[in-house]
């Protein structure tokens, strides 16, 4: 492949992924990237969180007075717990779990841009399995309370409609990860072309407004939406 | 040289996807186990205490309007228990009232009686002691009288005056 | 200037991934409809704020898809160069 000149991208402003580290696995040569020591630095993150969580709450007995951390958990489990209620109806207990683990990933994702990471979820392979965790929950909520009538509602109304359904079917997961992806990824080839191509003194004050919008605002809405979204799927397979 | 790329569809994204899903799962059972469990007990231990606390409220607030309705009751038949006593004992104050009042009427009789007889007697012996002086004085005159044996219209002028001063109702009875 | 086969993809891929953002007009016009309609309901149910607003955003947020399609398209053609020269 000829080299190829393009300078405004190449040089100048930075929103590549970059490869930190090479393995050699089944022959195939793979990278650990920033994005995925961005998402282990999370992970841990959220582990630390709920370690000292586990600790505040392991001596709290019924009558004490919660103190302001744990009356945050409090309020959040509760605002989620709702939310999931709201949407999935007496089901959403088996889901809370899983939706709270997505919602705090997603979510510390999206504002760890604030803190000088490049957000791991405006990279394709974090987002795709996002989607495709959806996907394998809502079909296999689908066969466990349709069983064969999961196959069969693809036929309906008519059995013509079939590729349409399928494609319906397989575009919700794709859908929803593009979406996440593709939201974060504008978000930081903003900021990158931004800091990149701007003069100094335009780099002052400025991007914090940028900021906001691209990282606080966009990331919460779409972590909110990506909840939503899953939830709503799963629901549909329900009945 | 690194990589350097936005997005492609070769096995580096399914390696990035590959640690993404094992960050998931730690994740998953890790704040399972660490924050989401527990937050929920405590909620479960706040909701079942105050269930408690209520229900516990509420048998109080049973027992207590039991035990109003109870003393209620008391309250009324002991009232009604002294209306009957006061009742009885102004009945009975009533009968005794009229005794009284009929002794002390009998008694009073029988006073007025005794007071009437006693003023007869009195009046009797009155009678008699001025019946007795005014024969000793008539006699003393008598003696005056003869003594002086002066003329007749004096003497008729002393026993006129003597009369005059005792008066006529005095010896005549 | 001498503009081989590969130059020429490549800057047919840029003219392409231009085009492809011409779909950011749809999310456009729709978001900003669905805005005005937030902002009318706002006005003739005042308490119902909160709820009128998350709903709003949801659907701005899922009407953004196709625009955001378009954005992919773009960087697909820009920086995966999905077109190799021996083709």
């Amino acid at each position: 492949m000829g080299m190829m000149k393009i300078p405004m991208i190449v040089h100048e402003p930075d929103f590549m992924i970059h490869g930190v580290l090479k393995m050699n696995i089944f022959g195939q040569e793979l990278w650990i990237t920033d994005t995925t020591i961005g998402s282990w630095i999370i992970t841990a993150v959220l582990l630390l969180i709920g370690v000292y969580a586990r600790g505040k709450l392991k001596t709290a007995t019924a009558s004490d007075v919660p103190g302001a951390f744990q009356s945050a958990l409090e309020m959040g489990l509760e605002a989620l717990e709702n939310m999931a209620q709201g949407i999935l109806g007496g089901n959403a207990r088996k889901f809370v779990n899983y939706i709270g683990t997505i919602f705090l990933f997603i979510l510390f994702c999206n504002l760890s841009g604030l803190f000088g990471l490049r957000a791991p979820t405006a990279d394709y392979g974090v987002t795709f399995l996002l989607g495709m965790f959806t996907f394998f929950i809502v079909n296999y909520q689908g066969l466990k309370n349709r069983g064969f009538g999961h196959f069969t509602s693809l036929f309906q109304p008519i059995p013509i409609l079939f590729p349409i359904n399928l494609i319906g079917e397989v575009a919700n997961p794709i859908s929803i990860s593009l979406r996440l992806f593709a939201n974060l990824l504008s978000g930081v080839i903003i900021m990158g072309l931004w800091y990149g191509m701007m003069p100094w003194f335009a780099k002052i004050g400025i991007p914090a407004a940028l900021h906001v919008y691209c990282d606080l605002f966009s990331g919460c809405i779409q972590t909110y939406v990506f909840c939503m979204l899953t939830m709503v799927y799963i629901s549909d397979k329900m009945e | 040289m690194g990589l350097d790329r936005l997005i492609g569809f070769d096995a580096q994204l399914l390696f990035e996807s590959f640690w993404t899903a094992i960050n998931i799962f730690i994740l998953f059972f890790g704040l399972s186990y660490l924050l989401f469990n527990p937050v929920r007990n405590v909620l479960e231990k706040r909701r079942q205490k105050i269930a408690g606390e209520l229900a516990e409220a509420a048998d109080d607030k049973k027992s207590a309007a039991a035990m109003k309705a109870e003393y209620e009751a008391k309250l009324k038949e002991v009232s009604k228990e002294a209306d009957g006593i006061l009742e009885e004992a102004r009945r009975k104050a009533k009968i005794r009232e009229a005794e009284i009042v009929e002794e002390a009427r009998a008694e009073a009789a029988r006073i007025i009686e005794r007071a009437g007889r006693e003023i007869e007697l009195e009046k009797k012996k009155a009678l008699d002691d001025m019946k007795q002086e005014i024969i000793s004085i008539a006699s003393v005159m008598a003696g005056k009288v003869v003594a002086a044996s002066i003329d007749t219209t004096v003497q008729d002028a002393l026993i006129d005056e003597t009369l005059k001063e005792m008066g006529e109702s005095t010896w005549q009875s | 200037m001498n503009i081989n086969g590969q130059d020429f993809i490549y800057g047919c891929s840029a003219i392409g991934a231009g085009l492809a953002m011409i779909a950011g007009i749809g999310p456009g016009v729709g978001q900003g409809i669905a805005a005005g309609q937030g902002a009318a309901a706002v006005g003739r149910n005042p308490g119902a704020k909160s709820d009128i607003t998350s709903t709003m955003l949801l659907g701005q947020a899922v009407a953004e898809t196709t625009g955001l399609y378009g954005l992919v398209v773009a960087i697909i053609l820009m920086f995966v160069k999905p077109f190799p020269a021996s083709m």
